[in-house]
């Protein structure tokens, strides 16, 4: 069976729980970072890296073209938004997101958004949903 | 003899749960021991709130109250713990004042009765879903 990495930057653990709860029921393999190990994300070959952003911090935009260095151009990233301004901020520098995500996330919409992702990327290793 | 209804005796079905799992059920798809860790990391997650507040209160940081009381909306969010909610509401409004120290202790510790009601209520409801 195939088997799928995703990295996963999110600071509020029950959330990343369900994340990864739901992830690895799709044969996905789900590394949990948090931002105080970030530096170890250039060493992992993810297929997708998923990074949660918050409201009121002001390091976000930082964090994210931190990651999207670290883990190259290929590896398609998906984004947590808080509102609708953060993507425009986002938009607006230029950062190479695939796709934005709302919080409260809706699980189902999560889980979709990354298996349309993974296959559009791999679509000869297609994950089914 | 006409019978009358005394209004004032008919009582409305009430909505007495002080959380309520069902949104976290179809979340976790109904897997009982995932819902457990769930709940374990609520908890951790409440004693870092409480641990912080208190630390926070005496060095009188106001902002690092809020923001710790900003992190765990989320959790109580999914177990629908809406009195907690609004305690954690009042925590944040006091806080956009000087010197309301002794206003967020006291909330801080009604919040602490009410979770243990919460915490109750959360493990009941998971044993009363069917394995």
């Amino acid at each position: 069976m195939t088997k799928y990495t995703c990295v996963l930057i999110e600071e509020d653990r029950m959330v990343a729980s369900l994340m990864k709860f739901r992830l690895k029921r799709l044969q996905f393999e789900v590394l949990h970072i948090n931002n105080a190990n970030r530096q170890t994300l250039a060493s992992i070959k993810a297929d997708v890296a998923v990074v949660g952003l918050h409201a009121n911090s002001v390091t976000n935009l930082e964090t994210l073209k931190e990651v999207r260095v670290a883990i190259g151009d290929n590896t398609p990233l998906v984004t947590l938004i808080s509102n609708y301004r953060q993507r425009l901020v986002i938009e607006h520098n230029n950062v190479q997101v695939e796709a934005f995500l709302l919080r409260p996330v809706n699980l189902t919409e999560f889980e979709n958004t990354i298996v349309q992702i993974v296959n559009s990327k791999a679509p000869s290793n297609k994950l089914l949903s | 003899m006409m019978s009358r209804i005394n209004l004032f005796s008919v009582k409305k079905e009430q909505n007495t749960k002080k959380a309520d799992i069902s949104k976290l059920v179809n979340e976790c798809l109904g897997d009982k021991e995932y819902l457990n860790e769930i709940v374990v990391l609520l908890n951790d997650n409440i004693e870092e709130f409480y641990d912080t507040t208190e630390v926070c209160i005496k060095a009188k940081d106001r902002f690092s109250i809020s923001r710790g009381a900003h992190k765990i909306k989320n959790g109580l969010e999914m177990v629908q713990a809406h009195v907690l909610l609004h305690y954690v509401d009042l925590i944040q409004k006091e806080c956009q004042h000087l010197d309301t120290f002794w206003k967020i202790q006291d909330i801080l510790k009604k919040f602490k009765i009410e979770y243990k009601l919460v915490q109750d209520s959360l493990l009941d409801q998971i044993n009363e879903l069917d394995d």
